[in-house]
């Protein structure tokens, strides 16, 4: 499977969905979007709920699917680099999580999500090595998992403390879904992070990556971190204040994104008050769709 | 047939349930800074003897030497990594990991699970952290570090019952160790196990440690600061445990979804047969299997049907090249 015209149109079918919130299943007290919305409401039109498939959905998004509201599905367990990880169960159960929130597309961050096989306290989230040869492994694993559910994929630059490969990480992604056939999610937080890593412009090689492939963008709030023995990071922990290099990118990518259906504010480990004004900011740069459920 | 290099590579991948197949170098290199993630010692080795400690890994240079120009205190900017892996092991292990602390003493002692060739082996080889941390206690048990007969007893149990919950959802992957080939030539029926489904010999007491011990840390999880405690509460005396291998209590492991396992009495007689039946077995093969053991060869047959009809064997049709097919209905 490669890019083709099939794909585009395929892409362009699809839903605008607006500006969304991220959530994921209770690892931490978690803005509920249903009381959002109601307390303030036409800041939020989509839920991106975040699970493995061991964990299931939770209460707080079946609630706000069930009421009618639009919701996308976000993998946190797979390694797409591992063609191994492709096997049927996970494929069936992430198609039928996704299908029971109506999620319109499978996304998540493409890396490695976990050592050894799935498994309780396997987790965490490397980058994937930027290759040429890992890009064709992520993009067939792609092409598997889109095939197999029927739902269009769209795999998401990570973050990391380091990136290891001979490609920048757009190159990267606009590699695998050249190969892969796919739409793109872009976070804008993860790539203010490997563009500081790397001594960049924030928007440094966007102006040769396929905007018009990204169909969703992340944006969230990261700051700087020191350990005990004194590195100095991007810590990528979704607190509500969002980087000036992240607003660079987004302001560069959502006017030039003519595909883009959906922009995710992940923040919602924070008090809600704390994120208003970011909501507001991304809904005027990414309007409303006409009815929100 | 032939395959395009990446359906070779689906192949490779999809065999990769033998740990020893092939990976992909970079898949390799991934697992590399997993370990380096997790072990400090592993970080000092790659950077002062790459080699020795890339030793029986093909990696790609370049990417090696990029991955070393990093500072290397980004290694270990999450401290709380193997705090949390810990805890994950220390609630699956929760007899035998407390049996290990009360023994010697030292947090240490489980925390260097992590810099264990048996944590180092289970990411290089795709294996399950949880088994590679029992084997770590047993190794610890077999070399004399711990000696507790309470912890052996433990730990054997906690172990059986890891195995059966990883059995299950291994096949519920599509790879049913149960059903794995045998050997070709001999079809014929015969019965196995359910995914995960095994039983387990212990001596008569372990039961009454592992509720002991269970009391023991719903009370001192109480108050969390007991550890700065000079009085905190110990969990011996413990029961007494018969140690006499005739009269060992046997139990049925099933394995549910979700990953509890239901434990569960049964005669002797029957926890052999499902020991007999965790490959496949015919009828002849099963009352050899048992009468070693004292079960009489004619009633095996009659107990692997009752287990059968029970759920907890399948009856399965192997054919003349060694596949194994489950017979209609089962």
């Amino acid at each position: 499977m490669t890019w083709t015209r099939e794909i585009e149109a395929k892409i362009q079918a699809l839903p605008y969905l607006g500006v969304g919130i991220s959530g994921e299943y209770g690892v931490r007290p978690s803005i509920d979007p249903t009381e959002l919305e109601k307390e303030h409401p036409g800041l939020i039109h989509v839920v991106e709920f975040g699970t493995d498939t061991d964990r299931g959905l939770d209460a707080s998004v079946l609630r706000w699917v069930d009421a009618g509201g639009k919701c996308t599905y976000h993998f946190l367990d797979v390694n797409f680099e591992e063609l191994e990880d492709m096997d049927e169960r996970w494929m069936a159960d992430t198609a039928s999580f996704a299908q029971r929130l109506g999620s319109p597309w499978l996304c998540g961050d493409s890396g490695m999500w976990h050592f050894g096989p799935r498994d309780r306290g396997h987790g965490l989230l490397l980058p994937p090595i930027l290759t040429r040869e890992s890009a064709e492994y992520t993009a067939r694993s792609i092409a598997i998992l889109q095939e197999r559910t029927g739902l269009p994929v769209f795999p998401e630059n990570p973050p990391s403390l380091y990136f290891l490969g001979d490609l920048h990480v757009l190159d990267y992604f606009a590699a695998v879904s050249e190969s892969a056939g796919c739409g793109l999610l872009l976070d804008a937080a993860h790539l203010s992070i490997f563009q500081r890593a790397g001594g960049l412009d924030p928007c440094t090689a966007l102006d040769g990556f396929p905007l018009d492939r990204i169909v969703e963008m992340h944006v969230a709030g990261g700051g700087d971190a020191v350990t005990p023995d004194g590195y100095r990071y991007i810590d990528d922990d979704h607190r509500a204040e969002v980087h000036p290099d992240t607003w660079k990118i987004v302001e560069y990518v959502i006017p030039r994104a003519t595909q883009l259906r959906a922009v995710m504010y992940e923040c919602e480990h924070n008090d809600p008050a704390a994120t208003l004004d970011t909501f507001r900011r991304l809904n005027e740069m990414f309007p409303p769709p006409r009815s929100t459920k | 047939m032939s395959r395009d290099p990446l359906e070779e590579a689906v192949f490779v991948d999809r065999a990769a349930a033998d740990p020893e197949a092939p990976v992909t170098p970079f898949v390799q290199l991934q697992r590399v800074v997993v370990r380096m993630l997790f072990d400090p010692a592993f970080v000092r080795q790659m950077y002062d003897d790459t080699a020795a400690a890339l030793s029986g890994l093909e990696v790609d240079s370049s990417l090696v030497e990029q991955l070393l120009r990093n500072d290397r205190r980004l290694w270990n900017a999450d401290r709380l990594r193997r705090t949390r892996s810990l805890k994950i092991l220390l609630e699956e292990f929760k007899v035998s990991s407390t049996l290990a602390l009360a023994e010697c003493g030292r947090l240490s002692f489980l925390d260097a699970f992590f810099g264990s060739r048996h944590f180092h082996e289970a990411v290089q080889k795709r294996r399950y952290m949880a088994l590679a941390y029992a084997a770590y206690l047993e190794e610890a048990l077999s070399n004399g570090t711990l000696r507790s007969l309470h912890l052996q007893a433990t730990l054997a149990l906690e172990s059986a019952m890891a195995r059966s919950r990883r059995a299950l959802r291994e096949a519920n992957r599509g790879r049913d160790a149960a059903l794995a080939p045998v050997t070709p030539g001999q079809p014929g029926k015969r019965w196995v196990v359910q995914p995960g489904v095994a039983s387990h010999f212990t001596p008569i007491g372990t039961i009454a440690v592992v509720q002991r011990i269970e009391k023991y840390l719903f009370e001192v999880a109480q108050v969390p600061a007991l550890a700065l405690c000079e009085d905190a509460p110990r969990p011996e005396p413990l029961p007494a445990l018969d140690l006499d291998e005739s009269s060992r209590q046997p139990f049925l492991l099933e394995p549910q979804p979700g990953g509890k396992v239901e434990l569960s009495e049964v005669g002797a007689g029957y926890a052999r047969v499902v020991a007999a039946c965790v490959r496949p077995v015919g009828r002849d093969e099963l009352g050899r299997t048992v009468a070693g053991a004292g079960t009489p060869s004619e009633e095996a047959a009659e107990m692997a049907e009752s287990l059968a009809e029970a759920g907890v064997l399948r009856a399965v049709d192997v054919d003349r090249d060694g596949k194994v097919f489950l017979a209609d209905g089962a």
